[in-house]
């Protein structure tokens, strides 16, 4: 697992890329940014295995984007994403000491780690830190809801079109590095069907793809593919980052 | 004023708490009855109000524009409908509705929120278990098939209530499942042909508990677990699952 670690050399610069540490009281944020690192990520590095000891949190930046994978016998299944709207290792903030889930990097990039003893500190003893943080928590569970009923209900396209498009209201930019074997394990799907959706896709002009990178080409058609879990889940992500549009300090 | 005869109560969620808040709480607390398809909480509502049900079962689903409905939690005596509100959510994002009737108590939201701002015990228990069930509950609905999923939810009904006959139509099954309702009586059909469960009138009853909880996915046990983890249900939880 390649990670780099390097020292935040603009703290404030990084801490803008993440939109729950930018809402956060400066008070909150100058207290907690000693205990702050900027870390790299490479696509499938893991952050958490089921069963882990949550010892730290980390807060996406606006290049990355995790995947919270639950575990069953068989296999991982995704149930959520989490972009710089959000932090993995919310188990953390609840009172649990384990994260249930894997959670992975999906696209290289960065995000800002901290130690979860110093957030969990602050959240205990200010109101804000706590609407801030369950607020995002409120949206993740909305996210998860949603998707088990997409998970039931609707085909590989539906769910292959909406997955691409989450995934580019997260990471700014054009083509997302994204092999066909790691979306068809976000997918829960066998690899062959994965590649047969994504082509399909390709060939109505929606989506462009080499092997190893992934393309829109043409949102607004693509949005129509998709099933409409991806405007709920949208409505959801842009609430949280409203709310704290609202509560952001200098 | 006479102060109010101490109540006892059956949700665990309310006996986690420290005695002093749960005295605290109870003025607030209202009794309800809950009636079968009564719906507790509109998807997109923006609640107002909290359940404790003491006795019963709400479902908690998630509904498309053509009608389609999929079940994501169900929530009895140990837990609370409405957490998501509490924790700041705007809008509901799922339709929760009574579907075995019993009783419970309202609380404006405004109070619980009061609450759980200042006891970080009450928060978690609002929403470990619930983030648990339907996390995996999305993981389940791709992979696992009907009978398991069938098996795991009459065992998870089954352990919120506090009798065997569980008033359950194949309609609503079909709701909770995301299936047609044909499909659903084969599935049941070949649960009480191998003496699983029995269903008559309208009422479910398990018969083999053992071997239901082996037709099971292991979805139904790792939920469980991790309620029984949280005190929210009676039973010790396995010991911590091994890295896969």
């Amino acid at each position: 697992m390649a990670k780099k670690y390097l020292r935040a050399s603009g703290p404030q610069k990084e801490r803008r890329q993440n939109h729950l540490l930018a809402a956060l009281p400066s008070g909150v944020r100058n207290r907690l940014s000693s205990e702050m690192e900027v870390i790299h990520f490479e696509a499938g590095d893991v952050l958490f295995n089921p069963g882990d000891a949550v010892e730290f949190v980390y807060f996406p930046h606006r290049n990355t984007m995790f995947s919270l994978l639950c575990s069953t016998e068989a296999t991982f299944v995704e149930i959520g994403v989490t972009g710089s709207e959000g932090f993995v290792g919310v188990p953390g903030i609840l009172g649990s000491d384990v994260s249930p889930h894997q959670v992975i990097a999906q696209i290289p990039g960065s995000a800002t780690k901290l130690r979860v003893r110093a957030l969990q500190s602050e959240f205990q003893r200010d109101a804000r830190v706590q609407k801030i943080l369950l607020k995002y928590v409120s949206s993740l569970l909305a996210q998860v809801s949603q998707t088990a009923l997409c998970n039931r209900i609707h085909t590989i396209e539906e769910r292959l079109a909406r997955w691409l498009l989450i995934s580019q209201d997260r990471v700014r930019a054009k083509e997302l590095p994204l092999k066909h074997e790691f979306l068809a394990k976000m997918l829960a799907v066998n690899r062959a069907n994965l590649t047969l959706a994504a082509l399909k896709l390709k060939e109505s002009g929606l989506i462009h793809y080499t092997r190893a990178r992934v393309a829109v080409v043409d949102r607004k058609r693509l949005e129509q593919v998709s099933c409409s879990c991806y405007r709920i889940v949208r409505g959801h992500f842009r609430n949280v980052l409203e709310s704290n549009r609202g509560t952001r300090r200098g | 004023m006479k102060p109010p005869r101490t109540r006892s109560y059956s949700n665990r969620t309310l006996l986690c708490l420290p005695k002093e808040e749960l005295r605290r709480l109870e003025p607030q607390l209202t009794p309800v009855k809950l009636n079968v398809h009564e719906t507790l909480i509109g998807a997109g509502d923006k609640a107002k109000h909290a359940f404790f049900v003491e006795e019963g079962i709400c479902s908690l689903v998630v509904e498309m524009k053509d009608g389609i409905t999929v079940e994501v939690g169900i929530i009895g005596k140990e837990s609370v409908v409405g957490a998501p509100a509490v924790l700041g959510a705007d809008h509901s994002p799922n339709r929760a509705f009574i579907q075995i009737a019993g009783s419970g108590y309202r609380i404006s939201l405004q109070h619980l929120r009061a609450q759980a701002e200042r006891s970080s015990e009450l928060k978690s228990c609002l929403v470990q278990g619930l983030l648990a069930m339907t996390s995996q509950s999305a993981a389940c609905n791709r992979i696992h098939d009907l009978p398991e999923r069938l098996a795991r939810w009459l065992l998870t009904c089954r352990d919120r209530l506090d009798y065997d006959r569980m008033p359950l139509t194949h309609e609503f099954l079909a709701i909770m499942l995301g299936t047609r309702r044909t499909t659903v009586t084969l599935a049941a059909g070949a649960l009480q042909k191998a003496g699983l469960i029995a269903y008559s009138r309208g009422h479910v009853t398990i018969e083999n508990r053992a071997d239901l909880e082996n037709t099971a996915c292991e979805c139904y046990a790792t939920v469980r677990d991790e309620y029984r983890r949280l005190g929210l249900l009676d039973g010790k939880p396995a010991s911590r699952r091994p890295d896969v």
